[in-house]
């Protein structure tokens, strides 16, 4: 305990994914976020006397799909426990979560391949369980506090790892890393502001080298990406001053809250004051078999992974690690990659315009990112095509071409072109008049180019392209206009 | 005949055929019942809240069907009362406990659903032992029941109120819940017939929780053709009760009278007939229904059950786990009754739960707590589920020699009022012989087997395997369609 030994940080994360299903996990309730307060509470849901819980099979279907992609044991049956305790928006006194039998074990995640540093984070375990509702505190002197039950009962998975993060970022990575994945598997939105998405971290601090776990503390309920860092550098610090200060033995096994205002964490409940929870098995609820069958229909059914797709899109297409980690960001436009790409080869273009024009277009018109609203993938790579062979410039196609696409995503941009009169000129004679009167007006500039000051070349294509309307090629005036000034000697 | 004695004296299949030719209605059986229960239930206090006039609102519409020829329910003719904790959609639902008050149910039990299906006509609800804890009826927020028999004796618990509803003819027939007896020993104390099915034989949607793995949903009738009908109508596969069991459910009212097979074999508990507890009137009656099934050839065999000492202590403690989460959700947050002047969440708690609930209901709490608590959780919860494992494994074993197994249904017959209230012990011995069949699951059924020396009766039950609810029926029958011998001194046997 010298102070002068470096410290490690050892972080275990357990994160809680919304699951998307239509209806909750034991009730045929709907789950749509943002509802009436109140609206989605059946008997069931509020635990009305003679109530009985029904399970959701999707739920335990898109549990399994994590577990797969996780490379996770599935169990071959599912029991559920009740965990007991009291809170105003814990409808019957007990969450029907799962203590003994988890649906997934073990598993893995792998975070930094996009990076070149490639982290195996392996799993403890995934389990099924049911969402509590949510209390509202409105006004400080508001005498009333409010429960929404509409949250209750949705189903979650909660994806436990090992204690084997070791920094903030990775932590981050990590979550990412869920959030994509989940997304891909279509089984949670991954949406932090509405909860989609929460987590908690267990955080310790140890000598380097040393091999026991320091004690550990648990900061609840993070729900950005941004808190989850926050939280955990302001505990490494906190407790990173107490080791150096010889009081590692201050640090108690306690679980603490995030001030979202201050970024620091504070003291929740000790362990002396941690709930007996008396977990017992459910006794409305028969064990789930997962049968053989039922899991080859579900990994059958399994997507492509980030992870595989990053793979693909760097060896198959060529992209670089920072076009393809870009792309990755939305399953939507790796599938519409794919896609343009059976129609062009310009692997690295089709990339471009979609993280760039396609990203800014939907970005500016606040347009959901879905496929079917996309130009149709053979007009998209025609246009591309185009550009490819100069028969109209980059600029043209993305100011003028692209967004009269967006609006008739089934005409050609051949016959946009023409009809807009866009196609590029290369029509030598007309451009080379261009370019002698832009010499001609410009000739104090051509002179000062002659004298060395070579960055007007630029100045002098700007010019012709602008008299040009935007139609001539860049390169044809590259070439003339070379030319034309070495001839002006 | 009069149209009470009709209705008094006749089987269910006759009096359908009176209804049929219009020689009786539906609104007069309905009257019939309103009239016994005006006369008695102020004493009794079997019935907490009648529907008078919905019960007789519907009488007329089935007669309405009678006279236009419509189609009519298995069930027309058949008035029923509930156990107050069966759900019965905009009705009151409070299982007798003030944490209920004012708590009405937005939706009706599977079991209800299935009754109405069936024209049968829903009377009352009836009062009982608070969410089924008791076995005297003494622990109700309503009062306690009387038997009809002797008012200053128990009804018996915790369906008390459906078992005097029956025996003092008030209804035909009662839904009660079973979760350690109190549909059969209720009904052993009222002289009428008591049947707790296979567990998962009949839906528990609506059926308040108070014991899950434990609670049964059953019958008390006069008649057991009528038990028959109703198992037949309400149990079965249903899509809002997980653990509901799948099994295609038999005409049983059609194979109660099939021709017996010529030699039952048939166990008996040694035990239960040698101890001390047991009253001399109640083993007598036993040993002369066991002597009775011996001369008419049947085998009947005494056989030693190891675990009878743990049955009481293995039920209590699992099913005040049970109860301890299935209780939890009476908090006075969402419905039900709320505890006033309470500034903090934990106060809102405490006061609710502790004046909302009976004594019996938060003892039972607190020991549930205990036994899950995790320094005590082995040594009890785990230990107990363990022993339930081996009093259902020795009680399989019997099946593979015995076709039934018979008992007294309870040590003696029906005590004083406030006898035994402030003795915990005697009254959860009270249950020693109906435990069993909740603890394993089994199909149980206590029939009357005559009375004591002070005219009260005594009951006989008989336990059959899992699903054996028609050849239990049958038998059953078959023993009750003898003649009933009169009491005999003990001395005698």
């Amino acid at each position: 305990m010298q102070p002068t030994t470096a410290l490690e940080t050892i972080i275990g994360l357990e994160v809680h994914v919304q699951l998307a299903t239509k209806s909750k996990l034991f009730a045929s309730d709907s789950t749509a976020f943002g509802s009436e307060p109140n609206s989605q509470t059946s008997p069931i849901t509020l635990g009305h006397p003679g109530t009985l819980p029904k399970i959701n099979r999707i739920a335990i279907e898109y549990a399994i799909r994590m577990g797969l992609a996780c490379k996770a044991q599935i169990a071959s049956f599912i029991t559920f426990d009740r965990k007991n305790y009291f809170y105003p928006d814990l409808p019957k006194g007990y969450q029907i979560t799962q203590d003994k039998t988890p649906i997934c074990k073990g598993g893995f995640v792998c975070i930094g391949y996009a990076q070149n540093q490639p982290k195996i984070i392996p799993l403890h375990h995934i389990h099924l369980e049911e969402d509590a509702g949510k209390s509202l505190h409105r006004a400080e002197n508001d005498e009333y506090s409010y429960i929404d039950y509409n949250r209750a009962g949705v189903p979650l998975i909660e994806i436990v790892t090992q204690p084997v993060l070791r920094s903030a970022e990775e932590a981050q990575a990590f979550l990412m890393e869920i959030r994509r994945m989940v997304q891909y598997l279509g089984i949670c939105d991954g949406n932090m502001e509405e909860g989609s998405l929460r987590c908690d971290v267990n955080i310790s601090l140890r000598p380097e080298g040393s091999t026991q776990l320091g004690t550990r503390v648990e900061i609840k309920n993070l729900n950005s990406f941004r808190n989850v860092a926050k939280a955990i550098t302001f505990e490494q610090q906190r407790q990173m001053a107490l080791w150096q200060a010889g009081k590692a033995t201050e640090i108690v096994q306690e679980t603490r809250q995030f001030n979202t205002q201050t970024y620091e964490t504070t003291a929740l409940r000790t362990k002396e004051n941690l709930n007996d929870y008396r977990y017992f098995i459910e006794p409305d609820l028969p064990p789930v078999i997962i049968s053989q069958s039922w899991l080859a229909e579900i990994q059958k059914q399994l997507p492509l992974l980030p992870h595989q797709w990053f793979e693909r899109l760097t060896q198959h297409y060529r992209l670089s690690n920072y076009d393809a980690e870009i792309l990755l960001e939305n399953q939507n436009f790796v599938l519409y990659f794919e896609q343009v790409c059976q129609h062009t080869t310009c692997y690295k273009a089709v990339a471009n315009w979609l993280n760039n024009t396609l990203k800014s277009y939907f970005n500016e018109n606040t347009l959901p990112i879905e496929i079917t609203s996309f130009p149709r993938a053979d007009l998209l790579a025609e246009l591309i095509e185009m550009v490819a062979q100069q028969q109209i410039t980059q600029t043209i196609a993305q100011q003028k071409i692209f967004p009269l696409l967006m609006q008739n995503p089934h005409t050609s941009p051949k016959k946009i072109a023409q009809q807009y009169n866009l196609l590029q000129e290369n029509n030598t004679v007309q451009l080379q008049a261009i370019i002698s009167e832009v010499l001609t007006k410009f000739e104090a500039k051509v002179q000062a180019y002659k004298k060395g000051k070579k960055g007007l070349f630029d100045f002098f294509t700007g010019e012709v392209m602008k008299r040009s309307q935007g139609k001539a090629s860049p390169l044809l005036i590259k070439d003339l206009l070379e030319k034309m000034l070495k001839s002006l000697k | 005949m009069k149209v009470q004695e009709i209705i008094k004296q006749t089987n269910f299949p006759a009096l359908q055929t009176f209804l049929q030719q219009q020689q009786i209605t539906c609104r007069q059986i309905v009257e019939y019942y309103l009239k016994n229960i005006d006369l008695k239930n102020k004493q009794l206090n079997a019935f907490i809240e009648i529907y008078a006039h919905e019960a007789l609102t519907r009488a007329s519409e089935i007669d309405n069907k009678i006279t236009t020829k419509q189609p009519l329910g298995k069930l027309a003719g058949m008035v029923i009362g509930l156990k107050d904790v069966i759900a019965y959609q905009n009705h009151p639902l409070q299982a007798s406990s003030k944490i209920l008050q004012g708590f009405q149910s937005q939706f009706s039990a599977t079991v209800v659903e299935r009754l109405l299906a069936e024209d049968a006509i829903i009377i009352g609800r009836q009062n009982c032992d608070e969410f089924g804890m008791g076995s005297s009826n003494e622990n109700s927020i309503f009062g306690a029941v009387c038997n009809a028999l002797n008012p200053e004796r128990v009804a018996g618990g915790s369906s008390g109120g459906s078992a005097v509803a029956v025996q003092a003819d008030m209804c035909r027939a009662s839904i009660g819940s079973d979760t350690g007896g109190s549909v059969r020993q209720p009904a052993a104390f009222c002289g009428v017939i008591g049947l707790k099915p296979t567990y998962s034989r009949i839906s528990r949607w609506g059926l308040v929780a108070y014991a899950s793995s434990f609670d049964c949903i059953g019958l008390i009738t006069k008649d057991i053709f009528d038990t028959a009908l109703l198992l037949e109508v309400i149990a079965g596969k249903d899509e809002y009760d997980s653990t509901v069991s799948q099994k295609p459910v038999p005409a049983y009212s059609q194979c109660i009278n099939q021709s017996i097979k010529k030699a039952w074999r048939i166990a008996y508990l040694q035990e239960a007939l040698q101890s001390t507890a047991v009253s001399p009137a109640v083993k007598h009656r036993t040993w002369q229904k066991i002597q009775q099934l011996q001369a008419e050839g049947h085998i009947v065999e005494p056989v030693s059950f190891p675990f009878l000492d743990y049955i009481l202590p293995t039920y209590y403690i699992l099913t005040t786990a049970e109860a301890s989460s299935n209780l939890a959700r009476y908090d006075g947050i969402k419905f039900g009754w709320r505890a006033e002047n309470c500034s903090t969440i934990e106060q809102l708690y405490k006061q609710t739960r502790t004046q909302g609930f009976g004594r019996e209901v938060r003892k039972r709490i607190m020991l549930g707590t205990y036994v899950l608590s995790a320094d005590y959780y082995d040594a009890y919860y785990l230990k107990a589920q363990k022993v339930r494992q081996l009093i259902k494994q020795a009680t399989d074993k019997l099946w593979q020699n015995y076709d039934f197994l018979i008992l007294p249904t309870t040590p003696r017959t029906a005590f004083c009022l406030n006898e035994i209230q402030q003795e915990p012990m005697q009254m959860y011995l009270e249950d020693i012989f109906t435990v069993q069949a909740n603890l394993t699951g089994i199909p149980a059924i206590s029939i009357p087997n005559g009375i004591d020396e002070e005219g009260m009766p005594i009951g006989l039950q008989i336990m059959a395997n899992y699903f054996q609810e028609t050849q239990l029926l049958a038998f059953a029958n078959a023993i009750l369609q003898r003649k009933v011998c009169n009491f005999e001194n003990s001395e005698n046997q």
